[in-house]
């Protein structure tokens, strides 16, 4: 096993004070059977009522509020992963994971997509997989700006650019009418400097994580955070809030995100 | 009756004063109208009603059961009664509700079903509402304003007093209550229902909260008042749907919900009246499989019939949709309230072409239902009874037991040749008198 230290912090900064801000955090990686995860530390600022409630898939959601106004509001997270080389997870697959999603859902030009490359008909689901990888490199090429958080599997494809958020909607969208059950995955990656996300699907024994973005199958530099039908189900923070005092006003909110993951001196090393 | 019908003008306008009002919209705009009363009742024997609420009790017992499983063990999937399919892509599926057992393991407190019954007399059911039924309130006023223009009618005649209506979602409420004021929660003024949200919060001595009036804090709702001070609330009778309700769970862009009322719900600390994702139990499409879940669940033979229901995802059924569209009505099973309903009998033959191919590309999408030969109701048409196709809103509470409420609301058809009833879609409602004897 392998490891590793993350660190990932969040700043968000209003215009103009906010009050009533209300907010649901999911922050802290789960182990499975190919990460542990301990050590995990956390800070949010400005916090009032901090409380910790699990959520349908066992994931730690720090939910909480802040009454006092304010114009920033931040959070860190850090721990130590420990990884195994194999992409694989030993979980057992929900059924939700078969059919489409509000943001996967396939349209005429991921149809038609799927239906002109058919992966060989006795390739097992792994290998349709890394098939369906293969047409989306073809297809799709990265470009940040492209594409938004409510573009769609089928506007990514058509527009043929996007970020590693549209990379995995189409991947879903393509396995899913494949027949092979697909998730889409939120962690870090070494070395991506903010969040990243891939592709969990299920072979009929566990899960294998897949990035279609770098078109590999994961390996130890990835540690996962979250999983859920698509972006909409990964959202690492929502939040809630109203500007100070009386009145209606927008508030103009900028944000910046950092991630480090980087090797742990290991105790072990030393023997 | 004579009594009655003179004095429904009268009642209208009292109607309209206390502004009880439907919403509606119509290109985009919100309009609000009055709903229109007709003074001539539904009169349903004491013979009927019992039979409709050991049937209507049984229906909605196994559709607790069913959400139950659904978000629980998922037996009735794994044992292939009810398509896996048509329970997960269902948009009423929230898979937030995973795992989490509401207080008494109730789902559905307050249910509407919507019955018809044909010519020949036998009652078949149409739709299930179990998310957020409204419409209890029309007949209840209607009937308050009717008994004080003529007391001795309801001294004289065997009819069924409706005023425990309050009494019973009261108990419904107070039965799963986990510590605390019950709330009854509306999304504002704008609503459709907001006349009903404010009228039964009166009645059950609840308080009306709009979104912005409650606030989680350490996985617990409270209320906040006029004067700022808190109190813990122990059930909230939501009347704003699944999508709105914490946009902290479900829209991240909602502008209405109670941000984080789903933590202090998993947390076991706030009942929520109807539950989250019941939408999954009264979809258009899981209706064909409700006999089969009551024999399920309860073992027992269904007691109220289902309109003959054809499902296109099933290649036999298919066939017998594509050839005899003339004689069906289709469903979009996305759509409610009167929406997505057409009627094979008025399409043009292109149109019915247009129709096999949508079936033929999203056979999921569309149910297939026999028009049922409704017996008419006459209603008062510029002084004349006309008759006119209605339906029955049932009510059902489910508290300690499952209750089917003694009146229920008629809605009409004004058009003469309108099969659909919906107030969204311009209709207009009836009292429901049930007889004691």
């Amino acid at each position: 096993m392998r490891k590793l230290q993350f660190k990932h912090t969040k700043q968000l900064m209003f215009d103009y004070p906010v009050t009533a801000h209300s907010f649901c955090l999911r922050l802290i990686p789960n182990g499975d059977s190919r990460q542990i995860i301990c050590d995990v530390s956390y800070q949010v600022e400005p916090a009032e009522h901090l409380t910790e409630v699990t959520d349908e898939w066992g994931v730690t959601m720090c939910i909480g509020d802040c009454y006092a106004d304010h114009t920033e509001f931040s959070y860190t997270v850090s721990g130590i992963a420990w990884l195994s080389e194999s992409p694989m997870i030993n979980e057992p697959l929900h059924p939700v994971y078969r059919y489409p999603s509000e943001l996967t859902q396939p349209g005429p030009v991921l149809r038609a997509r799927y239906a002109a490359d058919p992966a060989a008909a006795d390739a097992l689901p792994l290998a349709r997989a890394q098939h369906w990888m293969d047409v989306i490199q073809t297809h799709f090429r990265y470009e940040s700006g492209a594409t938004n958080v409510t573009t769609t599997a089928e506007q990514a494809l058509i527009g043929g650019a996007g970020v590693c958020q549209d990379y995995a909607h189409i991947l879903i969208a393509l396995c899913r009418l494949d027949g092979i059950p697909a998730r889409y995955t939120v962690g870090y990656l070494i070395g991506e400097g903010e969040t990243h996300a891939w592709v969990e699907i299920f072979d009929g024994k566990g899960w294998y994580g897949m990035d279609p973005t770098h078109n590999r199958m994961i390996n130890s530099d990835y540690i996962k955070v979250t999983a859920g039908r698509d972006y909409a189900d990964c959202i690492l923070d929502k939040g809630y809030f109203r500007p100070s005092g009386k009145g209606f006003r927008s508030i103009t909110q900028t944000q910046s995100v950092h991630v480090s993951v980087h090797e742990a001196p290991s105790m072990t090393d030393n023997k | 009756m004579k009594e009655i019908i003179a004095g429904s003008d009268n009642i209208n306008m009292l109607l309209a004063r206390y502004g009880v009002k439907f919403g509606i919209y119509k290109n985009g705009e919100f309009h609000e109208q009055l709903f229109p009363y007709d003074p001539i009742p539904r009169i349903i024997s004491a013979e009927d009603f019992a039979y409709l609420e050991r049937g209507l009790a049984q229906r909605v017992d196994a559709l607790n059961r069913f959400l139950a499983d659904v978000y629980g063990a998922k037996h009735i999937i794994k044992d292939g009664v009810v398509p896996e399919s048509f329970v997960f892509s269902s948009s009423g599926y929230l898979p937030e509700c995973e795992g989490i057992s509401p207080p008494a393991d109730i789902y559905s407190h307050i249910s509407g079903i919507d019955l018809v019954q044909a010519k020949d007399g036998t009652w078949y059911v149409l739709e299930d509402n179990l998310r957020i039924p409204s419409g209890a309130s029309y007949p209840l006023i209607a009937r308050e304003l009717t008994r004080r223009a003529n007391p001795r009618l309801f001294r004289e005649h065997a009819i069924r007093d409706n005023r425990d209506y309050a009494a019973l979602l009261k108990a419904t409420m107070d039965n799963v209550n986990l510590g605390g004021i019950n709330v009854i929660l509306t999304p504002g003024r704008y609503n459709a229902a907001f006349f009903e949200h404010s009228y039964l919060a009166e009645k059950t001595g609840s308080v009306l909260a709009m979104p912005n009036d409650l606030f989680v804090q350490d996985c617990k709702l409270y209320y906040r008042d006029d004067r700022g001070s808190s109190r813990r609330v122990g059930a909230v009778y939501r009347r704003l749907s699944d999508e709105f309700l914490d946009p902290c769970s479900f829209r991240a862009d909602s502008l209405i919900g109670v941000p984080n009322l789903m933590a202090a719900y998993r947390a076991g600390n706030i009942a929520i009246l109807n539950a989250p994702g019941n939408g999954v139990a009264d979809d258009k499409g899981i209706y064909y499989f409700v006999p089969k879940m009551i024999r399920y669940y309860l073992n027992e033979e269904p007691i109220l019939n289902n309109a003959p229901t054809y499902l296109p995802m099933y290649e036999e059924d298919k066939t017998t949709v594509l050839d005899n569209i003339e004689k069906l009505v289709i469903k979009d099973v996305a759509e409610a309230g009167g929406y997505g309903v057409v009627f094979g009998s008025k399409m043009t033959p292109e149109e019915r072409e247009d129709w096999r191919k949508r079936i033929l590309r999203e056979p999921r999408r569309f149910i297939a239902q026999e028009v049922i030969d409704f017996l008419d109701l006459d209603i008062m048409d510029a002084g004349k009874p006309v008759p006119r196709k209605a339906d029955l809103r049932a009510f059902v509470l489910t508290g300690e037991k499952t209750t089917v409420w003694a009146s229920g609301l008629t809605r009409f058809s004004r058009n003469p040749d309108s099969f659909i009833v919906n107030s969204s879609q311009g209709g207009g409602f009836k009292d429901t008198w049930v007889l004691s004897r």
